[in-house]
C-alpha cells in the first residue's frame, strides 16, 4: 500500500468488511472511509484503461456512485478489489467509446520545461514501458494487477472472470517475455 | 469597340476581386512581460491566471523572468499552449536578500495574432508570498511589445 | 493448469523485487483527484445512507440531557480542530488554506531545504519518497487548467 493510502486507511481502522457492515447499517461516514481507502487505486486503474486524467476521474465518480447503489445489502465475498476491477474497466471502456466519437485532431505545442513527476521515472523503466506496451494486453493486464496491485492469482481469476489456469498462463507468459527481452532481462539478473 | 467597353469593365471590376491587403491576415508575434511589484518586501513567489479576452491571441510560449530567481520558466499547464489561458506560477527558495524587489520582470507570456485588431489582456493575481511563504500583497501588470 | 492443460511451477510466477518496484513506477501514476470529486461522493453517500430521524415528544430531562451533550461536543470539536489530525484538505494543501496552489508546493521545498527527513503525509505521489518530485506534482496541479478553483 503506498504512503498516500496509509495515510489514508490510518484514518479509519475498521477493515473493509467492517466498514460495510456499518455502511449496510446507514453509517455515510465508513462509506466515506471506503472511498477514501480505495480511491488512489480505482484512479489509477481507471487512468491505466482510459489513459486520460479527466476520464479517469469520471470513471471513479461513476464506480463509487454505482457501488453506493449497492447498499444497503452489498455482500463482500472477497477483496473489495476483485468487485471494483470489472466495474472499473466496464466503466472505462464505455467513457473511452463515448469520448473517442467526438476525438478532435486539435495539435498542441506542448513545452515541456516541468513535466508531471508522476511521469519522472528512472531512465531503465523507459524501455520497460516499451516492452510493457509490446505485450498482449491481457497479459499485460494480469502482470499489473499481481505485481502493481497486488491481486492474488485466485483474486485476478475472479476479477477478470477467467480460469486460474488461464491467469497462470498469461502471466508466466508475461514474465517469460520480459526475461527474454534484451531491454528488460536485466531485472531478472542478480 | 466592344473590345474596349470589356477591358474598361474588366479595369473598374478588378478591385472587387483584389486580394484582401495583407495586414489583414498577417500573423505576428507579440512579446507580453508580466511584472510584479512587491515594493520593499522580497518576492518569493508567486501565482497568476492570464487570459487573452477578446479571442484575437493564442499563446505559443511562455519564458522565464529578468531576476535570477526566476530566470527558469514558470510552471504552466502545456495544455495552455494554442489557448487563451494559462496559469503561470513560480517559486524560488533563495534567502530573501537573493530576492528581487519592487517591481519585477517575472515571465514573458509569447502569444500569435492574426489580422489587425489587438489583442486584449486580463491578469488575475492568485497568490503571491514572501521567503517565508507569507502571502504578501502584490500588484501585477503586463506590457506588450510586438516581436514580428 | 495453462490453457494447454500444463502445470505452472509456482517460482516461475514470482517477479523479483526490482521488476515489482519498476512496475509500480512506470504503471501506477499518482493522479491529483480534486476536492470537489470527494464531495460529490460524500454528498452523494449522505442522501444515500443518513436515515430520517424520527420527531421524538418533549421531554423536561431531555432539555438537560441535550445542554450536557451540547457542552461535551463543544468541547470535542475544540479538541479536534485544535490537534493536528486528518482532515478534508486535499492531500496537496499542505498550508490548509483550501486550495492547492504554488504556496504548498513552495512550502514543501522550503521543508526539504531544511529537513531531508519529512513525514510521509508529503509523499504525495505516493513514491515511498519526500522529494523533488512531490514538489513538483503539486506545482503542476497548482496551474492546471481544468481544476476546482475552489481547491
Amino acid at each position: 500500500m503506498d504512503a498516500q493510502a496509509e495515510t489514508n486507511s490510518n484514518l479509519d481502522k475498521r477493515t473493509d468488511l467492517q466498514l460495510i457492515a456499518a455502511i449496510n447499517s446507514g453509517d455515510s461516514e465508513a462509506f466515506e472511509a471506503l472511498y477514501l481507502r480505495y480511491r488512489d487505486w480505482v484512479t489509477a486503474l481507471a487512468f491505466r484503461f482510459t489513459q486520460d486524467n479527466d476520464l479517469a476521474l469520471d470513471v471513479l465518480q461513476e464506480t463509487f456512485l454505482y457501488f453506493l447503489k449497492k447498499f444497503p445489502g452489498f455482500v463482500l465475498t472477497a477483496q473489495l478489489k476483485t468487485f471494483l476491477y470489472p466495474v472499473v474497466k466496464n466503466l472505462s471502456i464505455a467513457v473511452r467509446r463515448k469520448t473517442q466519437r467526438h476525438q478532435s485532431t486539435e495539435t498542441e505545442l506542448a513545452v515541456l520545461e516541468h513535466a508531471p513527476a508522476a511521469e519522472t521515472a528512472p531512465s531503465d523503466s523507459g524501455e520497460l514501458t516499451v516492452v510493457l506496451a509490446s505485450l498482449p494486453a491481457e497479459q499485460r493486464e494480469v502482470l499489473l494487477l499481481r505485481f502493481v496491485d497486488g491481486l492474488s492469482l485466485n483474486e485476478i481469476a475472479d476479477a477478470m472472470e477467467i480460469p486460474l489456469g488461464t491467469v497462470k498462463s498469461r502471466l508466466h507468459n508475461a514474465l517469460a517475455s520480459l526475461r527474454a527481452d534484451p531491454r528488460t532481462k536485466s531485472f531478472f539478473e542478480q | 469597340m466592344k473590345l474596349w467597353l470589356t477591358i474598361l469593365i474588366c479595369a473598374l471590376a478588378a478591385p472587387l476581386f483584389a486580394q484582401q491587403p495583407v495586414e489583414e491576415s498577417r500573423i505576428r508575434f507579440r512579446a507580453v512581460d508580466i511584472y510584479i511589484d512587491s515594493a520593499n518586501t522580497p518576492l518569493a513567489a508567486y501565482q497568476l491566471e492570464f487570459t487573452v479576452t477578446n479571442g484575437v491571441a493564442k499563446i505559443v510560449g511562455i519564458e522565464g523572468g529578468a531576476h535570477q530567481a526566476f530566470h527558469e520558466p514558470p510552471f504552466y499547464d502545456p495544455k495552455a499552449m494554442q489557448q487563451e489561458r494559462v496559469i503561470i506560477a513560480a517559486f524560488s527558495t533563495e534567502d530573501s536578500k537573493n530576492l528581487p524587489k519592487g517591481k519585477t520582470r517575472v515571465a514573458t507570456i509569447h502569444i500569435q495574432t492574426i489580422g489587425i485588431e489587438q489583442p486584449a489582456y486580463q491578469l488575475k493575481l492568485e497568490t503571491a508570498a514572501d521567503s517565508g511563504g507569507n502571502k504578501i500583497p502584490v500588484t501585477a501588470s503586463a506590457k506588450e511589445e510586438e516581436t514580428q | 493448469m495453462n490453457e494447454n492443460g500444463q502445470q505452472q511451477p509456482e517460482q516461475e510466477l514470482d517477479a523479483p523485487s526490482k521488476l515489482a518496484s519498476a512496475l509500480k513506477h512506470v504503471s501506477h501514476p499518482k493522479l491529483f483527484v480534486p476536492p470537489y470529486v470527494d464531495a460529490a461522493i460524500f454528498k452523494a453517500a449522505r442522501q444515500h445512507l443518513d436515515k430520517p430521524v424520527k420527531p421524538r415528544r418533549f421531554r423536561p430531562w431531555m432539555l438537560w440531557s441535550a445542554l450536557t451533550a451540547a457542552c461535551a461536543l463543544i468541547l470535542c470539536a475544540v479538541r479536534l480542530f485544535t490537534a493536528s489530525g486528518p482532515s478534508h484538505y486535499a492531500r496537496e494543501d499542505l498550508n490548509h488554506d483550501g486550495k492547492v496552489d504554488i504556496l504548498d508546493s513552495f512550502a514543501l521545498a522550503r521543508e526539504l531545504k531544511s529537513s531531508k527527513h519529512l513525514p510521509a503525509i508529503y509523499d504525495v505521489n505516493g513514491d515511498g519518497v519526500v522529494d523533488e518530485r512531490d514538489v513538483l506534482l503539486i506545482a503542476t496541479h497548482a496551474v492546471q487548467l481544468n481544476k476546482d478553483n475552489g481547491s
